[in-house]
């Protein structure tokens, strides 16, 4: 059990396998607490959702597990391991989509694929074969000589999507992957996700759109100000927010005390229209 | 702008709405071209924006001021002419016996004409950065889906241009009837009222009709540079070189011309003084000149109203410049149309950058991922970025041009006749140079903020990016430092520079290294490793200074050392060599 602010969540034990740990993260910028404490667990096999408002420290959380971030309180461990002193065993094992992506603009996709496959030192043909396959998947093929520049976001988000799985990393993280994806894109790159499961690998989805979140995540992370405010599978959030049967959206809001907010934003919003015109005061 | 649309009853039609509403395209046009040049600084520059919006249009502000001040600035032009032919002619200082009238006039109106087209280069020059984007359809896609005509767009775009040159047409209007009526005061006793009315109305005259010419000949270029920039599509090598091509000589020329014109001012008496041509061959010249419209109809017109007191002018010379001026009021009147056609087109104007959909990709598409060794992999992927970011390839030309020009001035002003010149223009070339690889280094390290994503996820060690980087950065800073001795290569001096420079020129990539290390050291120290991108971007500007002050202190130390002996240098050398491989191997371990 995992607690924050006397709230429990879910129920797996400490010595189960996990891929990632972290513990007490505390992370600030100037007087800006971004990340405030925060502890979770990522087990092996398993999609966990980071789920929480704009602004409310998912990328910053992201960003410590990358190793990009040096946590100022608190330890993070990924395989084990430590972000940042073995950074580039964990970058090795890890994929990484992030919410903009912001990859060479001046490369086209051949000679950005070229970069990544060198860098991480993949075998060419293996290689070759696999890029075909995911490029194909996602109707990318015909951009793969195209300026990244010339991309539109869709398939410029296509391109980070398959340069994060091109090596079969054990940890995918993924900020808001499905951003800009057409209906089948992002399909594709759901069961991507659920393969990527089924064989052992764990995901790290962040995301604030919550349908996605309820349909792919087994366990979900709502945070709020960068504190832990739930943890737990869907139902598990239902019990807490005493909403069973409610879908994510309501338990989301509830949790992050944003639900009387939004009525009262609703209820303004009725009084100023009428008739679906505007009324001028 | 929603105010704006209310207060309006959403109607936009009268031109002054529009106006306002032209200071939001204005802006996007200038973000977009900000964007759209700023190269691997892309992120970067987003980041800055996002933190301080006001970036966007303190650079046009700052590009308004520059031109208006440089259009100020060339009025000395006109009025040292006028000055001159009268100080030549009424203080007989020198004889002008000696000097043929023809002479005189010949100087006078190619020196009032240069003004004007001088006046037309600055423009160019301050202006296209700012003015191109202008160009571009994408910026009204968003005013298209406002409750406003197709007409009022059209008209939108025409006022957005305004809005974007409004200071400078102002200053072109003014300056040179101002900058006229000083010459007059100057000499107020040579002028009657009749003569300082007729030339102050009638350089207003020119004044206006050239302001008008200019504007058109700005549109015109906007529209291609605008094309040229959006033109992605077609991504070869070819493309990329060619628009590199052209921003180099763009800025080149900029630097050229702003340096000659001020060489050119300081000169000016000079010019009348050292007489080429014989009276006849004069006349000749002012004859064919005064009827060429732009720039020398104008040009003659003003010399003959400001010295028709003192000076004889041939009928034909003053028959030229009227029926001149008269055919560059056409030719102004017709380029004037066609801009104004350019621009109200600009929002109907379909973007030239093709959507990848457009085009079908028939051909089957090989799929072959090269991999080669980390250390290849950074030196091709840095290439291939810098080969199309015009930007970085500034960097990299900027260093070896600006010697030069420091050089040339030396050489201009005599500098280099005695030991004690040679030594102190070779310290300046150290300035230079110091300044100039720390303009590499910060380019380099730009490069990897550019595709974040990527590399934050890669397993990169830092050592490798640094070695990567070490041929193309040495190469530059080598050929910086040692390029203007090209210009001593038939000279007695020779010798001496060449010796100069190889004495002192391990210390140019030690002193580069160590700027490169430090600035690593200010910006990119993490808990456990160095990184190249800049990460702790707390006091940016002092860490900035600092890193160059690095370099330069470098550099001092070393010519310091060698006023010991030369001896003293080559330990200072060695023992700092062997230092830096301490240190790299500290920063980035295997």
């Amino acid at each position: 059990m995992v607690t924050d602010d006397n709230i429990s969540y879910s129920d797996y034990s400490i010595d189960e396998k996990y891929t990632v740990k972290a513990t007490n993260l505390v992370k600030r910028f100037g007087n800006l607490i971004a990340v405030n404490n925060l502890t979770f667990k990522v087990r092996k096999g398993e999609i966990f959702g980071l789920l929480g408002p704009n602004g409310a420290g998912k990328t910053t959380t992201v960003k410590m597990i990358l190793g990009l971030l040096e946590p100022d309180e608190g330890e993070i461990k990924v395989f084990d391991l430590h972000p940042e002193k073995d950074e580039i065993e964990v970058k090795k094992r890890v994929g990484y989509v992030s919410e903009e992506p912001l990859i060479y603009r001046s490369m086209t996709a051949r000679q950005l694929f070229n970069f990544v496959g060198s860098l991480r030192n993949l075998d060419p043909e293996e290689t070759s074969q696999k890029l075909y396959s995911l490029l194909e998947s996602f109707e990318a093929l015909p951009y793969y000589d195209k300026l990244i520049a010339t991309l539109s976001r869709g398939n410029k988000q296509k391109m980070q999507v398959i340069a994060s799985l091109i090596h079969d990393p054990d940890l995918l993280i993924m900020d808001e992957p499905l951003t800009g994806l057409d209906a089948k894109s992002a399909k594709v790159l759901k069961e991507i996700l659920e393969m990527h499961k089924e064989k052992g690998g764990s995901v790290i989805l962040s995301t604030h759109i919550l349908e996605i979140a309820e349909e792919l995540c087994d366990r979900i992370a709502i945070i709020d100000h960068g504190r832990l405010i739930a943890l737990g599978t869907v139902e598990e959030l239902s019990h807490l927010a005493n909403k069973v049967g409610a879908d994510l959206e309501d338990i989301f809001l509830r949790l992050t005390n944003q639900d009387e907010s939004v009525d009262k934003i609703v209820e303004k919003l009725r009084k100023s229209m009428k008739n679906g015109k505007i009324v001028k005061k | 702008m929603v105010k704006l649309l209310k207060s309006k009853g959403m109607k936009m039609s009268n031109l002054l709405s529009l106006y306002k509403l032209s200071k939001s395209v204005y802006r996007e046009s200038i973000l977009y071209s900000q964007l759209e040049s700023s190269g691997s600084n892309y992120t970067k520059l987003l980041e800055r924006i996002g933190k301080n919006p006001k970036i966007i249009s303190s650079q046009p502000k700052v590009m308004k001021f520059l031109t208006s001040f440089y259009i100020i600035f060339l009025t000395i032009i006109p009025v040292r002419a006028i000055t001159s032919i009268n100080s030549i002619l009424h203080n007989n200082f020198p004889s002008h016996t000696q000097i043929p009238q023809q002479w005189i006039v010949l100087i006078g109106s190619i020196l009032n004409s240069s003004f004007l087209l001088l006046e037309l280069f600055v423009l160019i020059i301050f202006s296209i950065m700012m003015t191109w984007g202008l160009f571009s359809p994408q910026i009204y896609s968003w005013p298209q889906t406002l409750p406003l005509r197709k007409k009022d767009i059209e008209k939108l775009s025409l006022l957005t241009f305004i809005r974007g040159i409004n200071v400078q047409l102002l200053f072109m209007i003014l300056v040179l009837p101002l900058g006229i009526a000083i010459g007059i005061f100057i000499n107020i006793t040579l002028y009657s009222p009749k003569t300082t009315f007729l030339l102050i109305f009638v350089s207003l005259i020119i004044s206006i009709i050239t302001s008008f010419f200019n504007l058109g000949v700005v549109v015109f270029i906007s529209k291609k540079m605008s094309i040229l920039m959006e033109e992605k599509e077609d991504n070869s090598k070819r493309s990329s070189i060619i628009k590199a091509i052209i921003t180099l000589l763009y800025l080149i020329s900029s630097m050229t011309l702003m340096y000659f014109i001020q060489i050119a001012i300081d000169k000016i008496p000079n010019f009348f003084t050292k007489v080429l041509l014989s009276s006849e061959q004069s006349l000749l010249f002012n004859n064919i000149l005064s009827f060429i419209p732009f720039p020398f109809s104008g040009g003659y017109l003003i010399t003959i109203l400001a010295t028709n007191h003192s000076l004889y002018f041939s009928p034909i010379t003053i028959l030229g410049s009227i029926i001149g001026l008269f055919l560059f009021t056409i030719l102004t009147y017709i380029l004037l149309k066609y801009s104004v056609s350019i621009l109200l087109k600009t929002s109907r104007t379909k973007s030239s950058f093709k959507k990848e959909k457009e085009k079908e990709n028939l051909q089957e598409t090989s799929v072959q991922v090269n991999v080669t060794s980390p250390l290849k992999a950074f030196i091709k992927r840095d290439l291939s970025i810098i080969s199309r970011d015009l930007q970085l390839i500034m960097v990299f030309v900027m260093p070896i041009i600006i010697p030069i020009f420091a050089i040339i001035t030396d050489i201009e002003d005599n500098v280099l006749l005695n030991e004690y010149g040679l030594t102190a223009s070779f310290i300046s070339i150290i300035f230079y140079v110091a300044l100039t690889t720390y303009m590499i280094i910060t380019g380099i390290t730009n490069i990897e903020s550019g595709g974040e994503t990527i590399t934050s996820s890669i397993p990169i060690k830092t050592r490798d990016q640094i070695k990567s980087k070490l041929p193309y950065f040495f190469s530059t800073i080598l050929l910086a430092y040692l390029i203007w001795n090209l210009f001593f290569i038939n000279s007695e001096l020779f010798p001496k520079m060449i010796t100069f420079s190889l004495i002192y020129l391990p210390a140019i990539p030690l002193a580069g290294i160590s700027g490169f290390f430090f600035k690593i050291f200010l910006f990119g120290k993490l808990k456990y490793k160095y990184v190249v991108e800049e990460i702790k971007t707390e006091h940016r500007l002092a860490k900035h200074f600092v890193s160059f002050l690095f370099v330069l202190i470098v550099l001092l130390l070393y010519i310091g050392l060698s006023f010991l002996g030369y001896w003293a240098l080559g330990i200072g050398e060695i023992v700092y060599s062997i230092l830096l491989i301490f240190v790299f191997n500290y920063m980035f371990p295997k």
